[in-house]
């Protein structure tokens, strides 16, 4: 039976629970301990990513218990058996035009940081070009080998993430961490939902089902790879707070980004740890654009069966980049943030538990 | 014709790309308040110091050749903001200033006593190129004075303050190194503080002493003086070690600090009048006796304990007196206990703590010290 796994265009159960968590795992951990802060005031903060993580599991297993419903399927035949073909085109669409936005907003999100951090005075239009290109190339390729592109990148994001903790420990200041319990519940329940939109990213699953090979694992596997990101956004949000206190990290722009500046390494060699950590953090946004686009180009093949693959992608990317550079500040680029978060409850959660109910209590099952 | 297309592309190079001879390193930062001709420019004076890696070089090898051998110099402009002093610095020398390596930025008394230096700073949080580990301190006159001074066995005067700012372990009278991160944030919440003191003596300088700020106003409020400096830090549970000198009979005796433990009670059932207890714990070493003392006898030993222990009291309540009294402003850290331990109170009085009403200055403190001898060193008796 394993005489040669990966010569099939199917992937396992590891290469679930990585995709997911890589997918996850974006441009959010950048900028969540200052939004959830700022709304918290307070360490107190920790229960918001809690409450919005432990939603975000919620929905996650919500559409991993749809798809595993509906093994070697995606969005678009799942929608079109339980609410008829119509609507399903309808919805496939939609999601198509998501994740589209979900890659400008990734792409414009390398831009703005490398702008920052790395280069100043390369043009935001040729960073996001290049990236694009990259993206082009990525996904004119099957998107399997994209999927497993993951189990590559996790490791290395994960080991980054460790690396820059054990530095930061130094600077890490208990006091800081006081007082506890003292921010009101309903600012905690509102700062929830910001957290909560850094969670998106695991909703392409209804897309990717058609290549899991094991339908019965991809529940487990997908919450083990919801936990990667839970744990990582909790052990950031400690240590932003716990080294740069709460009004430090309410002001800074990325704190974590911070995080990683304030490392100080004696004999000089390591003083930029930043450039590591941005090479790193390129790397995920890319492996999360890319999938996002791949989904994109997946739902558009699901309708329009005629389309050819690189075609579609030569085509998307021009209009990628017209909505990369739509937002002109850092306040537009943040408030297209929150609209795509808004898609993303309509049409990751919202949509995926509509179906698995309506599936349920009508009895429509993958194989007739 | 694809490959003749593309290679253009190749061709161009990085955007980015600055040689690395190109770039002026700056070291540290003085920041002064602009006077007479320069005042015309700006408010502000920015004096930056590069290092010359030449100079760097031929001092080691004893100067030979006809170079003066200097491995930094100063340049200084004026502006009204840090940025354009900063760019207009770039007119007069060859290598623009490059900041990623900035280790020290200077605030001069007068720019720190007329509240202002917060506003300069600004530049320093939000370039891309800052690092927040770097140090601030304040200079006792003028910062670019001090930027001029000649060390001794250093290359660059910034390395040379540095490291010798690097030494609280060896003395309590040095203000541990505060960087640009902790003072935003203590700006952020209005939290008073203190800086390490930079002076001038001579041709060499001293970084005994510290500058103490009103958290709400950004003001310099007063210098402390060494014996103060070493009480604060003592207060803050800061002193890892230091000296304490004191007189036994009709000698001197230097007790050596090895380790301090701080611990704060707060009696908080009157919001308005709130009394302190602070518990110092300390112990150390016997570092010298110039009198006759049988250091193996337990009376004897406890003896000095106990006079270690009213000299530690004498100290710290000194200093309380100062910054509670004179100054007004919390830079022990009382404030941040409150917060951290009774929250609710604290909610209620933040406004009026070391402002306003000013509870703290109606606060009572009070210090209770212990000190224990651990080691006599290898002599009982010397004489």
């Amino acid at each position: 039976m394993k005489s040669f796994e990966y010569g099939d265009r199917e992937v396992g159960t590891t290469e679930v629970f990585a995709s997911v968590a890589n997918m996850v795992i974006g441009f959010g951990v950048l900028t969540l301990p200052r939004t959830t802060v700022k709304l918290t005031g307070s360490i107190d903060g920790w229960m918001s990513i809690f409450i919005g993580g432990m939603g975000a599991i919620l929905f996650t297993w919500m559409v991993s218990k749809l798809i595993s419903r509906f093994p070697k399927q995606n969005l678009y035949e799942i929608a079109g058996k339980v609410i008829g073909k119509p609507l399903a085109v309808f919805f496939t669409l939609l999601f198509a035009v998501y994740m589209l936005t979900f890659v400008s907003y990734e792409t414009r999100g390398v831009a703005s940081i490398s702008r920052i951090y790395l280069f100043d005075r390369t043009p935001i239009e040729v960073i996001c070009l290049v990236f694009l290109l990259v993206l082009v190339y990525a996904v004119a390729g099957p998107s399997v080998a994209l999927f497993r592109l993951n189990i590559v990148f996790l490791p290395i994001v994960i080991l980054l993430l460790v690396v820059l903790i054990l530095m930061n420990i130094s600077f890490f200041d208990m006091r800081n961490l006081k007082p506890l319990f003292i921010t009101d519940w309903r600012d905690i329940v509102f700062a929830s939902k910001e957290s909560l939109f850094s969670f998106f990213g695991f909703e392409t699953l209804l897309f990717y089902n058609t290549v899991i090979n094991r339908p019965k694992k991809i529940v487990k596997a997908s919450l083990l790879g919801m936990l990667v990101p839970f744990a990582m956004y909790l052990l950031v949000f400690f240590f932003t707070i716990g080294v740069f206190g709460p009004e430090v990290t309410a002001s800074a722009l990325y704190p974590t980004a911070e995080l990683a500046k304030q490392v100080e390494v004696p004999g000089g060699f390591f003083e930029r740890f930043e450039s590591i950590f941005f090479s790193v953090w390129v790397l995920t946004l890319f492996s999360t654009a890319a999938m996002a686009f791949d989904v994109t180009i997946q739902a558009l093949e699901a309708v329009f069966k005629k389309a050819k693959r690189i075609t579609l992608a030569i085509w998307l990317s021009p209009i990628v980049f017209l909505i990369v550079m739509q937002p002109q500040n850092l306040i537009e680029i943040q408030r297209f943030g929150e609209w795509i978060s808004y898609a993303g409850i309509g049409l990751g959660m919202l949509l995926p538990t509509i179906l698995l109910l309506l599936s349920l209590l009508r009895g429509v099952k993958g194989r007739a | 014709m694809l490959v003749l297309l593309t290679l253009p592309i190749l061709a161009t190079g990085c955007w980015d790309r600055v040689e690395i001879e190109e770039r002026g390193f700056v070291v540290g930062a003085g920041i002064d308040v602009a006077e007479e001709e320069q005042a015309e420019n700006g408010k502000y004076l920015l004096t930056f110091q590069f290092v010359d890696p030449g100079g760097l070089q031929s001092k080691v090898s004893g100067g030979k050749g006809g170079s003066k051998g200097e491995a930094y110099f100063n340049l200084s402009s004026a502006g009204n903001t840090m940025f354009t002093a900063a760019r207009n610095m770039s007119y007069r020398t060859s290598r623009s200033p490059y900041l990623q390596h900035n280790r020290l930025i200077l605030i001069s008394e007068e720019l720190a006593l007329r509240g202002e230096f917060v506003k300069t700073l600004d530049l320093f949080l939000r370039d891309h190129e800052m690092r927040r580990a770097t140090k601030v301190m304040v200079a006792e006159g003028k910062a670019s004075e001090l930027l001029k001074v000649k060390p001794k066995n250093e290359k660059i005067p910034i390395m040379y303050f540095e490291s010798t700012a690097e030494n609280p372990p060896k003395s309590s009278r040095i203000y541990p190194p505060t960087n640009i991160g902790d003072v935003q944030s203590f700006i952020l919440s209005k939290t008073s503080f203190a800086l390490p003191k930079l002076s001038k003596l001579e041709d060499e300088v001293s970084v005994s002493g510290s500058a103490v700020f009103d958290g709400a106003s950004q003001t310099l409020k007063g210098f402390l003086n060494d014996q103060e400096t070493s009480g604060l830090n003592i207060l803050r549970g800061t002193a890892m070690e230091g000296v304490l000198e004191f007189k036994m009979n009709d000698d001197y005796l230097a007790y050596e600090i090895k380790g301090l433990k701080r611990k704060i009670r707060a009696d908080v059932s009157d919001p308005e009048h709130i009394r302190f207890t602070l518990f110092l714990e300390m112990e150390g070493n016997i570092g010298e006796t110039q009198d006759r003392i049988n250091l193996l006898k337990q009376y004897e030993v406890s003896e000095i304990e106990q006079k270690t222990a009213d000299e530690l009291f004498k100290l710290t309540t000194s200093t309380i007196e100062r910054v509670q009294q004179n100054f007004k402003v919390d830079v022990i850290g009382l404030g941040d206990y409150l917060k951290q331990q009774h929250y609710s109170v604290w909610k209620k009085i933040k406004d009026n703590w070391d402002r306003g009403d000013n509870i703290f200055a109606q606060s009572e403190i009070v210090v209770e010290a212990r000190a224990e001898v651990r080691n006599v060193g290898s002599t009982v008796e010397t004489k």
